[in-house]
């Protein structure tokens, strides 16, 4: 499930950052694409590519914070950094910058620039919430029984950060599981926090 | 005429002893590099993916790390990643500019198993599987540098 694109902004987002509880999901092997992801994104739905950062765990049950980004200098192959995880939860902030004056992402966590990268070819402007997963079991960070959260999240525009105030239209998940298969709630005033869960997950 | 003759003699000598010096300076290395170092490659990476991470791999700079502590840096890349099987691994200079600040130190760098990862894309874009795992390990105490992967 993805929370945003927070297109109902008529600027263009060059930041997006939010506090994310660290779980430890279950994370079903198929041996084909068995991993949990929750994280914030900047990203051009145009297919202009994207930058994410936030933490993951795969089906060997290694748990990490994670970089990834796509762009047309990756060839359109995706490259992804891993990081030492942070604690069960823990509520780091993982936080996407884009620089329009050097053509650079910058992917923090708690504050520290942990990689820089050039993109040229990256105009923007959408920005990104979301948790999930792709495997054939739908697991994904939160479940029924205890949602992930995201809290206090701000998007950055040509007005600096504020909160989001829109969280836009949530979607399905990459393998074609609609929004209904997934539970949300959206709280705080103004709107910042978001909290989803895989129904299919006790 | 003998006091002719010991010139050329002497000439010749000369000239034999000089060509000798040339040969003997561009045989021995000299110990000091005069272009890049020289790129350390995978079987299992290929060189432009490494690049893509802005990961430069060349000969190691500090004397050469020995073979039990590249079994032990290649079994520490594996635990870090859940046991994932090992490729290759090669001990090196390794840069990453991308990095902050850069990396830049000898290390071993470890190829491991993609099997089973993929991207994280946006809705609308395809999955992709990835080809490669690279694990930098620091030779001092076998932790983790950094890991990169993708396609």
């Amino acid at each position: 499930m993805d929370a945003g694109p927070f297109t109902g902004t008529a600027q263009c987002l060059t930041g997006s950052y939010s506090n994310i509880f660290n779980k430890n999901p279950f994370v079903y092997s198929d041996g084909h694409d068995d991993q949990s992801f929750a994280y914030v994104m900047l990203w051009n739905h145009a297919g202009g590519g994207y930058a994410q950062v936030g933490w993951m765990k795969d089906q060997y049950s290694a748990r990490n914070d994670f970089s990834e980004v796509n762009t047309a200098e990756t060839h359109w192959n995706f490259s992804r950094k891993l990081y030492p995880p942070e604690p069960v939860g823990d509520y780091p902030l993982y936080q996407m910058e884009f620089s329009s004056s050097t053509n650079t992402f910058h992917f923090l966590i708690d504050g520290v620039d942990e990689r820089d990268f050039t993109s040229v070819t990256y105009t923007g402007c959408d920005a990104f919430d979301s948790g999930e997963t792709h495997n054939r079991d739908s697991q994904m960070p939160g479940e029924v029984s205890g949602y992930d959260n995201f809290g206090a999240t701000e998007i950055r525009d040509s007005g600096g950060w504020h909160y989001t105030n829109n969280w836009g239209t949530l979607t399905g998940d990459a393998n074609g599981n609609p929004v209904g298969a997934y539970l949300y709630s959206e709280t705080g005033s103004p709107l910042s926090n978001l909290a989803i869960a895989d129904s299919a997950c006790p | 005429m003998s006091l002719r003759f010991s010139k050329r003699r002497y000439l010749a000598l000369a000239m034999v002893v000089i060509a000798a010096g040339a040969v003997l300076a561009l045989s021995i290395p000299s110990g000091r590099s005069s272009g890049p170092n020289p790129a350390v490659s995978f079987s299992t990476i290929p060189a432009e993916k490494l690049a893509v991470n802005g990961i430069i791999l060349s000969a190691a700079q500090g004397a050469m790390a020995s073979d039990a502590s590249g079994g032990a840096a290649a079994e520490a890349a594996s635990s870090a990643l859940g046991g994932r099987a090992i490729l290759e691994s090669h001990y090196a200079h390794c840069v990453d500019t991308q990095r902050v600040p850069a990396v830049s130190e000898d290390c071993w760098a470890v190829s491991l198993d993609p099997q089973g990862i993929t991207s994280n894309p946006p809705p609308g874009a395809p999955v992709q599987q990835a080809t490669y795992v690279l694990v930098l390990i620091d030779p001092a105490n076998d932790s983790v540098i950094e890991v990169a992967e993708g396609r």
